[in-house]
């Protein structure tokens, strides 16, 4: 157990903030200006930090709305964080509930659809298909629009097409909820085939004994804190004692707790995400200072490319009054 | 001048996978209708027989080209500006409606515009098949000014390049800006001389205006392919529009890549 392994996927102080009921203009000027005053913030990561290795296969437990789709999102490239480091080593997939199928077209032409935005030829397609099928346990209702089809149906197809498309990382969002025993186990083993080829396997799911079979690390995410990471018998255990204790409060002081989580995470600041920082003793000062301060966006547009731009509307402009002009 | 060269190196690069995507996406997409592909062909068709049944008929339009039947007149010049509204208008949406569709796909959302003119490029070829066959058959010449419908249609993607580019952007980042193109293409098909020639019917006194109007990059496309198969100009000697159509086109490609590379990964915040 020894050998050195690659770390698949590092991650220091990331944080990701929401706007909070406010308008476009706004959101975009927040984008722009991450500093300004603004409309209020609302963070559903405040910091999160750690590594995955390969062959690593994670389960994130989480009570709803801790943040835990949000790291997802992050992981997944769909959003960008707000602040914090993050390296990704390898393609991620990402399967979501319903999975981005398109209803009105067969499961089959789901297949195509989705395999050929993943960069594969039509040969690749039909070389694939049958297995793709196969493993999909769908049988006749392949050829059925998925409109048809039932959640479970669904997270088989999404399930199935995922897993050939040889991600370096996969990403699973509570799809296999839904999906019956016999698949599960299906999906067990394609999970530990893909553990033993030093893939890496990120699990969300609320069904804790799924979590307990499929998982070996555990991370438990807590109103946008990474409140504990390690084996995951352990971190399960301690979740369910901590279900266990929140379930056995009165109506009130549930609300009344889960009220406090949520202000905590309204009044965090960048002043409490640097002290946050600066308590990490393995990183120099240049570094701390990076990590905590906002992920600016894109460059400003460069001095020869506005001259070019200017240069090319003033020539549009002449040239219209030319041609107006004097024909 | 980097954001440039960055999107459009994106472009080539997956232009395989931007390939075969619209080849995909133009077979599903009349898939559920009883007459399938067909209607690929018989939209821009009936278009056509009604403006030509008003314009034509009910308005005795003439083409202003001498000895040029007002059909194969129109057949051209609307195919034209049918390609280039649709790819126009169907950009604007391409990234925003379908943003949790390709976000975490394996291809850059930057192909997406130019993934939408490639799927209506078919229907264009088809009707300016037909226009060319009826020129031929009202007995017009075939001359070496046809070649240069080769230059108007790498104009039309250029240009279609640079605004796809620019209308996906701000679509996400601006709702409105969609309705607002809108209503000023609607503006625009009238003065794109796609229907009657534009001078022909306000020039009289009016001619600078109507020569400034002229300059719109919609009437230089329209009447650049109009004038390959009807006209005895080469389009170099067509200047000044010419100098126009690029110089905005670059302009618009400078700030619709800029605007790009900068908001495209906030665009999942932002939809």
């Amino acid at each position: 157990m020894k050998e050195e392994k690659k770390v698949k996927v590092s991650a220091k102080f990331l944080t990701k903030t929401f706007d909070l009921g406010k308008s476009k203009s706004e959101k975009i000027r927040a984008i722009l200006n991450p500093m300004s005053k603004g409309p209020q913030k609302f963070w559903a990561l405040k910091g999160i930090s750690f590594e995955v290795y390969e062959g690593d296969v994670i389960g994130i437990v989480g009570v709803n709305g801790s943040g835990k789709s949000t790291l997802l999102n992050i992981l997944s490239g769909l959003l960008l964080p707000a602040s914090g480091e993050l390296t990704i080593n390898g393609d991620t997939t990402m399967l979501a509930v319903g999975a981005g199928l398109r209803a009105q077209l067969t499961g089959r032409e789901n297949i195509r659809l989705k395999s050929l935005m993943m960069g594969k030829t039509n040969k690749e397609i039909d070389d694939q298909m049958n297995e793709i099928i196969e493993f999909s346990d769908l049988g006749e209702f392949i050829d059925q629009p998925v409109k048809d089809y039932s959640s479970g149906m669904k997270s088989k197809l999404g399930f199935s097409i995922a897993v050939h498309q040889d991600p370096d990382i996969l990403i699973i969002d509570e799809a296999l909820s839904v999906g019956d025993q016999t698949f599960a186990q299906k999906a067990l083993a394609k999970m530990n085939e893909f553990k033993a080829q030093g893939k890496t396997i990120f699990f969300v799911s609320h069904a804790l004994p799924q979590v307990r079979d499929f998982t070996d690390k555990a991370m438990w995410i807590h109103y946008g804190e990474l409140k504990a990471f390690g084996p995951t018998e352990e971190i399960a255990d301690d979740y369910q004692n901590w279900n266990k204790w929140f379930n056995g409060l009165s109506k009130s002081e549930k609300k009344a707790y889960q009220e406090e989580q949520k202000q905590k995470q309204i009044s965090f600041s960048e002043k409490q995400l640097e002290n946050k920082v600066a308590n990490d003793s393995s990183l120099s000062e240049d570094e701390k200072h990076k990590i905590s301060s906002h992920l600016g966006v894109g460059d400003a547009m460069s001095m020869p490319t506005w001259i070019l731009f200017a240069a090319s509307i003033v020539g549009t402009l002449f040239f219209i009054y030319q041609y107006a002009m004097w024909g | 001048m980097k954001e440039i060269w960055l999107v459009l190196q994106e472009q080539f690069k997956y232009f395989p996978v931007m390939w075969r995507l619209a080849s995909y996406e133009k077979k599903a997409r009349y898939q559920n209708h009883a007459l399938g592909n067909f209607w690929l062909f018989l939209n821009p068709f009936m278009q056509v027989a009604t403006y030509w049944m008003v314009f034509g008929f009910g308005f005795g339009t003439k083409s202003p080209v001498e000895g040029v039947p007002y059909m194969p007149w129109l057949i051209i010049g609307l195919a034209t500006w049918l390609f280039i509204n649709t790819s126009f208008m169907d950009s604007t949406w391409s990234i925003s409606s379908k943003i949790w569709e390709i976000a975490r796909m394996r291809f850059p959302m930057s192909i997406m515009p130019m993934m939408r003119t490639l799927m209506n490029f078919n229907a264009f070829a088809y009707m300016l098949i037909i226009g060319i066959v009826m020129s031929v058959f009202y007995g017009l010449p075939i001359t070496w000014y046809w070649l240069q419908v080769f230059y108007y249609i790498f104009a039309a993607f250029a240009f279609l390049y640079a605004l796809g580019i620019l209308n996906a952007t701000v679509t996400v980042l601006l709702q409105d800006y969609q309705q607002i193109m809108q209503t000023v293409m609607r503006f625009i098909f009238w003065i794109s001389g796609a229907l009657f020639s534009v001078s022909d019917k306000f020039g009289a006194g009016h001619e600078r205006i109507v020569r400034a109007l002229e300059t719109n990059p919609f009437y230089y496309l329209v009447s650049g392919v109009r004038d390959s198969f009807f006209g005895h100009t080469w389009f170099w000697e067509n200047t000044y529009p010419m100098l126009v159509f690029w110089l905005f086109t670059f302009a618009v490609l400078i700030i619709g890549s800029h605007l790009h590379l900068k908001f495209r990964a906030y665009f999942a915040d932002l939809v």
